[in-house]
């Protein structure tokens, strides 16, 4: 019954892709509003998903790959929802679509057995530190959708209102997982201090961590106080992001990490 | 020099040497011995260890890159203290990084860490800290240690016929009988042995703990019904000349669920207190913090606490808390103008 939840949820990103794309290719925008509502659909399918595997393993659907990787799936379709209110951009129905699929699909290839946790992972934090992680990741993920579309779609017309318009998406979505990224830091050390005796212990997901949160802090910097805008800022947005990925996704399989909760098949 | 230390163009450049360098600390493996980087790296594990990549984090030279993005950020903040005025959640971000950065260097320099390793009923009032000895105020005993497993034990049992061409695994228990899905044959698992051996009186266990666990099988198949011997730490050995079957034997021991110590907490002989302490569940006695560090799966009353004083978390923390409320006051105040 789970299963056919996910399998649902990962149809419906894949039915608002496809009706975005009609909606885009017959230039039929009104078509827009209802590609957002099977988006939302399959969030609300997503949701329902979480919940009950929650309900079945007994502990936050936070504690391996999949169920993280399904967690920032679904943070981002929800910051796509949200910033959809205050700025009505045409690419981010489509781009948070196409990203929710390519997550569950790679969530396909993982490991979905429900295992019970191990002593280091049974505590309250593993819901705040896990859950404000993969909100800022999600976040991470807009901002690189929205530097992605810029340098495709507005290159050399810089100029340009809705040029612009992405580039503000950029910075503010790139303000916000920063601010998410930290806070899930913070909480990693907070927990890590219970659990092990030691803040920081420079383990690999730590350090990766912090040499990503380095990164968008130059980035972030550049652009407040040497106002870099554009191409430069879409194009840091792109390197940060290669940094989220390696973080969550390389440190679990290329490095030994205390961290290693990854569970591939 | 204060324009220097307080320029931006000093931190553009700290960032990238920082983030170079932590990679770095990533890739080669921290804290192994020089043996292990010698075999890893052979000639180039000399010039490793001279440079201190061995213990990057804790280098001299890592300690300088801190301590120059501490005094960057300071005098930055004091050469634009104006403007800092105006702006107070830039103010409040930039010194509670400052905080964190002072935190790390209280622990550097006050902190203790160190090993208590105990058996029931022992005590000890010191702890192994590298190769120091750190005294505690108080002593601890160990009362108990317990470690809660999930379920039980699973026995894998992988069946296979060459000549027919199929295999198949299951999970067995012991007194079951499983009909196999490959072939028309049931598998009966007469008894176990979690640590088998062989006495006058014939095959016996010699404890509970799996130390050489052994299957004993009856199958019966078309052709009649035959016993069989399988081990999990003898693959391939069996007591039967022939089988038209390969066998192999796993036992999966049910995974952990926690490991809890019971501890006493004596001052001058004095019991002044009792805890279990467990994973996330420490205790904290006269500054000092116990964690469930370990534990030894060949020696159940074994428990491994680890002891922590550590004047910089407090500094940590209220940095940490700083660094949050600055950095959501700025983005409100972003989302606010826009």
């Amino acid at each position: 019954m789970n299963l056919n939840i996910f399998n649902l949820s990962f149809a419906a990103y894949g039915a608002a892709l496809a009706v975005f794309g009609f909606a885009y290719l017959a230039a039929r925008p009104r078509r827009q509003r209802t590609a957002w509502w099977i988006l939302a659909a399959a969030w609300l399918l997503q949701t329902v998903f979480l919940a009950m595997r929650w309900h079945e393993s007994g502990h936050v659907p936070l504690s391996n790959q999949f169920e993280s990787l399904a967690g920032m799936s679904w943070g981002l379709a929800a910051l796509a929802g949200l910033f959809r209110r205050r700025e009505n951009e045409a690419w981010l129905g489509p781009a948070a679509a196409a990203l929710c699929l390519l997550l569950l699909g790679i969530c396909v290839l993982l490991d979905r057995s429900i295992a019970p946790l191990v002593p280091a992972l049974q505590s309250n934090w593993l819901l705040f530190h896990v859950a404000v992680i993969m909100m800022g990741y999600a976040a991470l993920a807009l901002s690189f959708l929205a530097s992605v579309v810029y340098l495709a779609a507005y290159g050399t017309k810089a100029g340009h209102e809705s040029a612009q318009a992405v580039d503000r998406f950029n910075e503010r979505a790139m303000a916000l997982g920063y601010l998410l990224l930290t806070g899930g830091i913070v909480l990693g050390a907070v927990w890590a201090n219970e659990a092990w005796g030691s803040y920081w212990s420079w383990d690999p997901k730590e350090t990766w961590s912090l040499i990503t949160w380095l990164v968008y802090t130059a980035a972030l910097h550049l652009r407040r106080t040497h106002r870099w805008e554009g191409r430069r800022m879409a194009w840091l947005s792109v390197a940060g992001f290669a940094f989220v990925l390696f973080t969550y996704f390389g440190v679990n399989y290329l490095l030994k990490s205390l961290h290693s909760y990854a569970g591939a098949r | 020099m204060a324009e220097f230390f307080g320029s931006p163009m000093l931190l553009y450049s700290l960032l990238p040497v920082l983030v170079v360098v932590s990679v770095i600390g990533t890739l080669i493996p921290q804290g192994e011995t020089a043996a292990a980087y010698a075999e890893r790296f052979g000639g180039w594990s000399r010039l490793l260890l001279g440079l201190r990549l061995d213990d990057l984090y804790h280098s001299s030279g890592f300690s300088v890159l801190l301590a120059l993005l501490g005094l960057n950020i300071a005098s930055c903040t004091w050469n634009r203290r104006a403007a800092c005025a105006r702006r107070q959640d830039v103010l409040l971000t930039h010194v509670s990084i400052l905080l964190i950065l002072t935190g790390g260097l209280v622990t550097a320099v006050k902190g203790e860490r160190g090993d208590l390793p105990l058996t029931v009923g022992q005590t000890r009032d010191w702890i192994e800290s590298g190769t120091r000895v750190v005294g505690l105020p108080f002593t601890v005993r160990l009362n108990k240690f317990t470690v809660e497993r999930y379920g039980s034990a699973g026995n894998h049992l992988s069946i296979a016929c060459p000549e027919e061409g199929w295999a198949e695994t299951l999970e067995v228990q012991p007194g079951q009988s499983v009909r196999l899905r490959s072939a028309d044959v049931t598998v009966k698992v007469l008894g176990y042995y979690p640590d088998f051996v062989i006495t006058h009186e014939g095959p016996a266990t010699r404890s509970q703990a799996p130390n050489n666990p052994a299957l004993r099988l009856e199958l019966r198949d078309k052709q009649g019904t035959q016993k069989q011997w399988v081990f999990a730490r003898f693959e391939g050995f069996h007591a039967t000349a022939e089988s038209r079957y390969s066998f192999s034997y796993r036992l999966e021991e049910p995974r952990i669920k926690q490991f809890v110590s019971e501890l006493e907490i004596l001052e001058g002989g004095v019991s002044k207190a009792r805890a279990f302490v467990s994973v996330n569940a420490p205790l904290r006695w006269k500054g000092w913090t116990l964690y469930q560090a370990g534990y030894d799966e060949g020696n159940p009353d074994y428990s491994n606490l680890l002891a922590s004083w550590d004047p910089g978390v407090p500094w940590i923390y209220i940095g940490s808390f700083l660094l949050c409320l600055g950095l959501a006051w700025t983005f409100m105040k972003g989302a606010a103008t826009k």
